[in-house]
């Protein structure tokens, strides 16, 4: 008899349980309409978020074509939206084509001037900023920064956007106008003949390694 | 009483860790003979000294250590985490010689966040590092997605019993195959069957955006490795904005998340059972809690307005919160965008899909969402079992590769794992905090490194206190392991001292 | 053990099927091939729920 009474309440649940899946889904999703649709309840929540004092951020007093650095203008980017800025830095990576603009990438950190390999002091990462301008200006750029070049150092002059429309939402700057501040140069670096002295050193303490291993793994195996 | 560990003991555990450097000594290669394509001398050097001390190593270790005996579960899972220690610290030579770290330290922070596929990384002037190095770096994720012992078992280990239980060690413990090596062997197919498949794409998609064909070619490899081993290593500073492109993205996003599936589900998908890849918990687990995650998300970012548009607000929101949830990492916002656009329910919605995590046997981290599901059905059946008679017998069952029976031994083995989980985000965060983080931004690099992520908002930097590091470097540590190998080694350590 | 899927004396997860990378006859090739677009296709349908959740969201607020 209790079986039975178990099977009937298993199925019961079964069935219902389709249904109040149903019903509390339709109950949520008005709650959250609800939610959504009561402004008093939304904008009370959340502070908008603050200007940080420690970079730059514009005033009403702030002229047009102003030099921002990328730290600034990723730290207040709303404030910066919108607004003519000037930006300098060193060009690295490739300028990426594409018809009749391109993208290039404009670093202002502490390799901006010199490479690592050239002397220069860490500083922490790089940072910089993606610049949309017309393809032939890019094309002024002749050194680009890599392992090899230090690339050339160019200035900017356009609209900044903190989240660009024509482009899916991307932090980029559309430049107007492009100038190169100093050429660059391919980098030179210097062989270093102790490391590969230690290097061929360890190479071949490896190599007397294997023979051995080789030998005691025949020996061990008979 | 606590057995003291003996001679023997250490033996085995010394060999198999001397083949596992070995192992990594020869992955080396790679990037020496990129190097030297590229006639870039002095990193090519840097790689033949790594090479070298590795191969010394670990040979020294095997030769010291010959033994016969088979490894006990103990010792595999001490191997697991001591060979990855040793790992960190030998591989970091190559990092530490390109001179653009502070510290050894830092060069051993990227290695682990290599192996650990986290991609956080303390490396300065990524921009103009070698290519021989960038290799370097991937391949560091892709072999650590994979499991470094599993490239060991794949081709120095032979099939023995022992060789399961160092594969579990390293937090997998799927067997696809019979053998253990045949496992190994199928991942390598999957993985790289994809590898040609989407390094080609990326290749095509690079090219037609306007790079050229060498560096398009190995911005796809390096893409690629990152994406699928769900790394997020990145060849330059701008990570995935350096792209500006919605091909892009729709070619990464495909290859992380079908990175971030368990093995054995690619394994039961490619050898015809077709179902699975909607049966199968974690499928179901992972597209509610990224669907939650993205709620969370939206609302974050609608509040303060962010996104001019739709497309924009679903590429960047899409972007992020998947890579998070498949603890990818790679980003195409920067930073500290997180903190000063998208703001802290945002935020909120990002940590939570980074702490639950990808598929478990997979390159992903966090909770593991066959976890999420199973104790979501535990708490279903215990709900169950409050509203029914007492005379009634409740039971769930859950679909992974097979239908199983939901019982109390494997729940409570799900809640302590999310729990060691929480503990060590918990304890990334206190860290940050206690250095005057803010406690979201603190809680969010944490929750990154312990899930594997790779996603920061700024507090990980070359600048942050030595000891945060160093709990950043447990916490990847631990969250690839998944515990058991680390309390292995930890107990083992008790056992010398205290062992009779 | 480590992940909390249990293993019955080690069956659970075992495949009696063709190993690994002998690709014998076009059918395995073939299946891999399906295998490999069934998973993008799970992709596919992610990508549809981003973007619904992103109409519902920007509608809705707005």
């Amino acid at each position: 008899m209790r079986i039975v009474i178990d099977r009937k309440e298993k199925s019961w649940l079964l069935n219902g349980r389709l249904k109040c899946l149903w019903l509390a889904f339709a109950i949520a999703v008005k709650v959250f309409l609800v939610i959504l649709s009561d402004p008093a309840l939304g904008e009370a929540a959340l502070p908008q978020i603050s200007l940080n004092p420690d970079y730059t951020f514009p005033t009403k007093d702030t002229p047009s074509g102003v030099e921002v650095n990328s730290a600034s203008l990723v730290e207040n980017a709303s404030a910066w939206n919108g607004r003519t800025i000037a930006f300098k830095g060193e060009a690295i990576g490739e300028a990426m084509m594409r018809r009749k603009m391109a993208w290039i990438h404009l670093n202002d950190d502490a390799y901006m001037w010199k490479n690592i390999e050239e002397g220069a002091q860490l500083g922490g990462y790089n940072s910089g900023h993606a610049i949309w301008v017309s393809a032939d200006l890019a094309m002024k750029i002749r050194y680009f920064g890599d392992f090899k070049h230090e690339g050339d150092v160019v200035k900017v002059v356009g609209t900044f956007n903190a989240a660009c429309r024509q482009h899916g939402g991307d932090m980029d700057i559309h430049a107007s106008t492009l100038d190169i501040v100093r050429v660059g140069h391919p980098v030179h670096d210097v062989f270093k003949t102790t490391r590969a002295i230690i290097a061929l050193f360890l190479l071949a303490a490896a190599f007397a390694l294997h023979r051995v291993h080789t030998i005691i793994r025949r020996r061990h195996a008979f | 009483m606590i057995v003291r560990p003996r001679w023997a003991d250490f033996k085995v555990i010394g060999l198999y860790t001397g083949k596992v450097i070995v192992g990594v000594g020869l992955l080396m290669v790679i990037p020496l003979a990129t190097s030297l394509l590229f006639r870039e001398w002095n990193p090519a050097i840097d790689f033949l000294l790594g090479i070298g001390a590795c191969l010394a190593f670990g040979l020294g270790l095997e030769i010291l250590c010959q033994t016969s005996r088979d490894m006990a579960w103990g010792h595999g899972l001490v191997v697991a985490s001591f060979s990855w220690f040793m790992a960190t610290i030998l591989g970091a030579i190559p990092h530490y010689l390109s001179g653009h770290f502070n510290s050894y330290l830092d060069a051993m922070f990227d290695v682990m966040s290599g192996y650990t596929t986290t991609g956080l990384y303390l490396l300065q002037d990524l921009d103009h590092v070698s290519h021989g190095f960038n290799m370097w770096r991937h391949v560091l994720t892709f072999a650590g997605g994979q499991g470094i012992i599993v490239i060991a078992l794949t081709f120095l280990f032979q099939g023995t019993a022992g060789a399961y239980k160092i594969y579990v060690g390293e937090g997998k413990d799927e067997r696809l195959l019979p053998n253990v090596i045949q496992t190994t062997r199928a991942i390598w197919l999957v993985s790289l069957a994809y590898l040609m498949v989407g390094s080609s794409f990326l290749w095509i998609a690079g090219m037609s955006l306007g790079q050229g064909p060498v560096r398009g070619f190995l911005h796809a490899v390096w893409i690629f490795m990152s994406s699928w081993s769900t790394g997020g290593f990145a060849p330059q500073s701008y990570n995935s904005i350096y792209y500006h492109s919605l091909l892009y993205e729709v070619i990464t996003v495909p290859i992380f998340v079908i990175g971030s599936f368990n093995f054995a589900l690619h394994w039961a998908v490619w050898t015809g059972e077709k179902r699975e890849i909607y049966r199968n918990i974690e499928t179901i687990s992972f597209f509610t809690t990224v669907a939650i995650a993205m709620l969370l998300a939206m609302a974050g970012l609608m509040k303060l307005n962010v996104y001019p548009d739709i497309i924009a607000l679903f590429r960047k929101m899409f972007y992020q919160v998947v890579s998070a949830h498949t603890t990818t990492g790679l980003g195409t916002i920067y930073s500290r965008t997180f903190v000063r656009q998208w703001g802290t329910l945002a935020m909120l919605g990002i940590i939570l899909a980074m702490a639950i995590g990808a598929s478990a046997c997979s390159t992903g981290g966090g909770f593991k969402g066959i976890r999420m599901g199973i104790i979501f059905k535990g708490l279903i059946q215990d709900v169950r079992r409050l509203i029914s008679p007492e005379s009634a017998r409740i039971v769930e069952k859950w679909h992974h590769i097979s239908t199983r029976l939901l019982d109390d031994a494997t729940v409570r083995m799900a809640m302590l794992i999310v729990l060691s989980y929480a503990g060590i985000y918990a304890l990334g965060t206190v860290a940050g905090v206690y250095y005057g983080y803010d406690l979201v931004e603190a809680m969010f690099d944490a929750v990154s490194a312990g899930s594997n992520s790779g996603l920061s908002c700024g507090v990980v930097s070359p600048t942050m206190p030595t000891l945060m590091k160093v709990v950043y470097l447990f916490e990847m540590w631990a969250g690839r392991l998944e515990f058991m190998s680390l309390f292995a080694l930890a107990g083992y350590l008790v056992a010398l001292f205290r062992g009779r | 053990m480590v992940a909390a899927a249990p293993r019955c004396g080690g069956e659970g997860v075992v495949y009696k099927r063709q190993v690994g990378f002998e690709l014998q006859n076009s059918g395995g090739f073939y299946r891999y091939l399906i295998g490999m677009a069934l998973e993008v296709s799970a992709t596919v349908v992610l990508m549809g729920v981003g973007l619904l959740i992103s109409i519902f969201g920007f509608y809705l607020w707005k």
